[in-house]
C-alpha cells in the first residue's frame, strides 16, 4: 500500500473537468485507489463520489493506492494534480 | 370553464409564444417513502422484496448496458442536430452511469436489503442527489439534475422493457395529440433534446433557469419555455389550454377566447415577420427616410458565428469572451484565446468584430481565480475591476486579441467602465503588451480600436469625458437598467421593477448617445433593448449608429428598422423623457 499527502493548489480543487480527468486516470489502474480528507474517504474511480466530496482548493488530501500497480498509480495521479497547478500558475 | 385567464408569472427561459394543450407530467410520491419520484415520466416504482436477487442484478445490468447505448445514440443525434457543445452534456451522463461506486451501491441494495432493481436505483440516486443538494456550490448543486436524469433513464428502462427508448409518454410526441404544452417539475436534458418542436408548442417547469442544460437545448430547438411555474404545475389539468409567453416569462392557464386571439395574433405576427425576414435577407437596414443602421450579432464563442451570418448580421457587436473562461479548471491559454478570436475575425473578414474583454465576477464566477465571496457581487470586483486586479489574466487576453487582429477587423471593448482612470490604466497595460509583442517579434495589429461599454449611470453621466479617451461606445442596457433602477431582475420580488421604459434609463441612454455624437465617435447599443421594436425608433431619433443582439433577433429588427423613420417631430424625445413613469412611456411609444 502506498499513500501520499497532497495539498490541492489548483484553484478549482477537484470540480468539473479536473475531477473527470482524475477519475479517468485512476480508472486506468488495477489498484484500489482512495482519496482521503480528514475522516472521509472516497473512491478515486468514482466521479459521483469525488464530486459529492466537494474537494476544494487548499484542501489537504491523501491519495492511497493498494494493488499491483500502486506506485505507478500514485505517481500518475500526483503528476496530474501538479499539472493542474502548473497550468494555473502558467497564466 | 371556471377561472379563465389565470396568469402565472415565471422566468423567461426560451423566447417565443406557444399555445397548446397541457400535458402535466406529475411527480407522485413513490411507495418506498423516500420522497418524490425522480422523473415525471416514470411510472411508480415499488419495493420488490420478494424478488430473486440474481434476476434483479441481471435487470440492472441489462438496463445499464442499454442506457449507455441509448446515451451514445442520443449524443450522436444531439451533435448532428444541435452541435458538439450540447452533445458534451451527455458525455458527463455516461461517466456517471459507468461510475463503479454508483453501480456497487445499487447492487448492494439488491443483495443486502432485498430491494428490487427500481427501488435500488431510486434510493441510490436519491442519496447522491441529497449530497449534491447540500453542497454550497452552484456548479455541484446543478449536478443533482444530471443524477436525476440518469436515474430516470434507468427507471424507464427497468419499468418499460429494455428496448424502450421513448423518453416521454407517447401522447406528448404523437402528432394526433396536437400542440402540447409540457408542464413538469423539471425537464432533464435528455427529455428536452428528444422533443419535436412540431408537436411541443411550449415548456413550463418549476425548477431550472435560463442557464440550465435543458434551457440551452430548448433555445436551440426554438421551443418557447418558462421556469418557476410551480403554480401552473399545481393548477393545470390534462388538456387545459395553456399559453406560454417565453418572451415575458409568463403562462396563461385556461385563456379566454379574447386572450387566445390576442396571443394567436402575436404568434401570427412573429411568423409573418419571420417570413418577411426571409425575403429581406441581405437587404440593408435602412429606415423609410434613408438612415442606415448597422445590425450586429452577439456571440459567446466561435460556434455562434454561423447563426449571425445566416441571419444577415453585419458583424459582431458583442463577443462575450467570458464563456471561453467559464466551466473550466484553469483560464484559457493565450493560444486557445487567439484561436477563438482568429476564427471569428476570419469568418467576418472586413466586417467588424467587437471583442469584449473578460466580463467575469458578478454572477459569472471563475473558480480558478479563488476570489473571496462578496456580499454584493454586482457591486464588487467584476469586469474591468477584476481584470485590472489580475493584470496577468488581462495581459494574456490582450495579447491574444492583438495577435488575432491581423486576421480581420477586430475591435476591443472594456466592460463596466466608470472612470477615465480605469480607461487609462487599461490603455497602459495595452501599450505594455504591444511593447512585449514587438520585442518578441510576434505579429500583431497595433491599431485595434479601443472602446468601452456604457453600463453604469456614472459612465452615462460622465460620457463626454470618457468619449475623449476611446474610439467607440457600446451601451449595455441590461446592466445599465439594473444599476440605474437598483433592481435585480433575477430576483422574482424585484424583477417587475426592471424595465427599459423607465424615463431615467432612457435619459441616460440619450445622454450617452449624444456625448458620442458630439465627440464624433460611433455608438452602438447591445442588450435586450436593442431588439425592442418600440424603442428602436427612439434610439434612431437620438442618433444610434448600430444595434447588436442575439442572432435570432436580427431579422425582425431589420424589418422594424425598415418600417421606421429616424426623423421624429421636434420635441418628441424631450417630451418622452419628461414622462412620469415607464407605463406612460410605453403608452406614448404605442401612440
Amino acid at each position: 500500500m502506498v499513500e501520499k499527502q497532497v495539498i490541492l493548489r489548483n484553484a478549482s480543487g477537484l470540480h468539473a473537468r479536473p475531477a473527470a480527468e482524475f477519475v479517468k486516470i485512476a480508472q486506468s489502474f488495477e489498484s484500489d485507489i482512495k482519496v482521503i480528507r480528514g475522516e472521509s474517504e472516497w473512491s478515486a474511480k468514482s466521479i459521483l463520489a469525488l464530486l459529492s466530496g466537494g474537494i476544494s482548493a487548499g484542501d489537504e488530501i491523501a491519495i492511497r493506492a493498494d494493488g499491483a500497480d500502486e506506485q505507478q498509480a500514485i505517481d500518475a495521479l500526483t503528476a496530474l494534480l501538479a499539472s493542474f497547478e502548473e497550468q494555473d500558475g502558467a497564466q | 370553464m371556471s377561472h379563465v385567464d389565470v396568469t402565472i408569472e415565471g422566468i423567461a427561459v426560451s423566447p417565443g409564444i406557444g399555445i397548446g394543450q397541457a400535458c402535466v407530467l406529475s411527480t407522485p410520491d413513490i411507495d418506498t417513502g423516500q420522497g418524490r419520484m425522480l422523473s415525471a415520466s416514470v411510472p411508480a416504482a415499488g419495493r420488490h422484496t420478494a424478488r430473486n436477487v440474481d434476476a434483479e442484478l441481471a435487470r440492472i445490468e441489462e438496463a445499464v448496458t442499454q442506457a449507455i447505448a441509448d446515451l451514445q445514440a442520443l449524443r450522436a443525434q444531439t451533435e448532428a442536430r444541435l452541435g458538439a457543445n450540447e452533445a458534451a452534456i451527455f458525455d458527463a451522463h455516461r461517466m456517471m452511469l459507468e461510475d463503479p461506486e454508483f453501480r456497487s451501491a445499487i447492487d448492494a441494495r439488491i443483495r443486502e436489503e432485498g430491494a428490487g432493481a427500481e427501488a435500488a436505483v431510486q434510493n441510490t440516486a436519491d442519496q447522491y442527489i441529497a449530497l449534491f443538494d447540500a453542497i454550497d456550490d452552484e456548479y455541484l448543486k446543478a449536478r443533482a439534475g444530471d443524477v436525476r436524469d440518469i436515474a430516470s433513464r434507468l427507471l424507464r428502462l427497468l419499468t418499460s422493457g429494455a428496448q424502450d427508448t421513448a423518453v416521454l409518454p407517447n401522447q406528448v410526441t404523437h402528432p394526433l395529440f396536437g400542440q402540447t404544452i409540457l408542464i413538469a417539475e423539471e425537464l432533464s436534458p435528455s427529455d428536452t433534446v428528444s422533443l419535436d418542436p412540431v408537436n411541443v408548442a411550449g415548456i413550463a417547469t418549476v425548477r431550472g433557469g435560463a442557464t440550465s442544460h435543458a434551457a440551452i437545448l430548448a433555445k436551440s430547438l426554438g421551443i418557447p419555455a418558462i421556469a418557476g411555474a410551480a403554480d401552473l404545475l399545481q393548477q393545470a389539468r390534462f388538456e387545459d389550454t395553456v399559453i406560454i409567453d417565453g418572451d415575458a416569462g409568463i403562462a396563461i392557464l385556461r385563456p379566454s377566447p379574447e386572450t387566445t386571439a390576442l396571443y394567436e395574433n402575436r404568434q401570427e405576427e412573429q411568423r409573418r415577420i419571420l417570413r418577411e425576414l426571409e425575403s429581406q435577407k441581405g437587404q440593408p437596414s435602412v429606415t423609410l427616410d434613408g438612415c442606415a443602421i448597422e445590425l450586429f450579432g452577439n456571440i459567446g464563442s466561435p460556434s455562434d458565428v454561423q447563426a449571425v451570418l445566416e441571419n444577415g448580421g453585419e458583424g459582431v457587436g458583442l463577443f462575450r469572451t467570458e464563456f471561453l473562461f467559464m466551466e473550466r479548471s484553469r483560464p484559457p491559454t493565450e493560444d486557445e484565446q487567439y484561436d477563438a478570436y482568429r476564427q471569428v475575425a476570419e469568418a467576418f473578414g472586413e466586417k467588424p468584430v467587437t471583442v469584449r474583454t473578460l466580463d467575469a465576477g458578478g454572477d459569472k464566477e471563475l473558480p480558478y481565480l479563488d476570489l473571496p465571496t462578496e456580499d454584493n457581487p454586482f457591486l464588487g470586483l467584476r469586469a474591468i475591476r477584476l481584470c485590472l486586479a489580475h493584470p496577468n489574466l488581462f495581459e494574456t487576453q490582450i495579447r491574444a486579441i492583438l495577435r488575432a487582429g491581423v486576421h480581420g477587423n477586430l475591435r476591443m471593448m472594456l466592460p463596466m467602465i466608470n472612470t477615465v482612470d480605469e480607461v487609462r490604466q487599461a490603455k497602459a497595460i495595452i501599450d505594455k503588451v504591444k511593447g512585449d509583442l514587438k520585442r518578441d517579434g510576434v505579429s500583431f495589429c497595433a491599431d485595434v480600436p479601443l472602446g468601452i461599454m456604457i453600463e453604469t449611470p456614472a459612465a452615462a453621466l460622465h460620457a463626454d469625458a470618457l468619449a475623449e479617451e476611446v474610439e467607440f461606445f457600446s451601451i449595455g442596457t441590461n446592466d445599465l437598467i439594473q444599476y440605474t433602477l437598483a433592481c435585480d431582475r433575477g430576483n422574482p420580488d424585484t424583477a417587475s421593477l426592471y424595465t427599459p421604459y423607465h424615463p431615467a434609463v432612457l435619459s441616460l441612454i440619450s445622454a450617452s448617445i449624444q456625448s458620442a455624437n458630439r465627440a464624433g465617435i460611433p455608438v452602438g447599443l447591445c442588450g435586450e433593448a436593442a431588439s425592442d421594436e418600440k424603442l428602436i425608433p427612439v434610439f434612431l431619433a437620438i442618433g444610434i449608429d448600430s444595434l447588436s443582439m442575439a442572432a435570432g433577433f436580427i431579422p425582425r429588427t431589420r424589418a422594424a428598422i425598415r418600417r421606421s423613420r429616424c426623423e421624429q417631430p421636434e420635441g418628441y424625445i424631450e417630451a418622452l423623457l419628461q414622462l412620469p413613469d415607464a407605463a406612460a412611456v410605453e403608452m406614448y411609444l404605442e401612440m
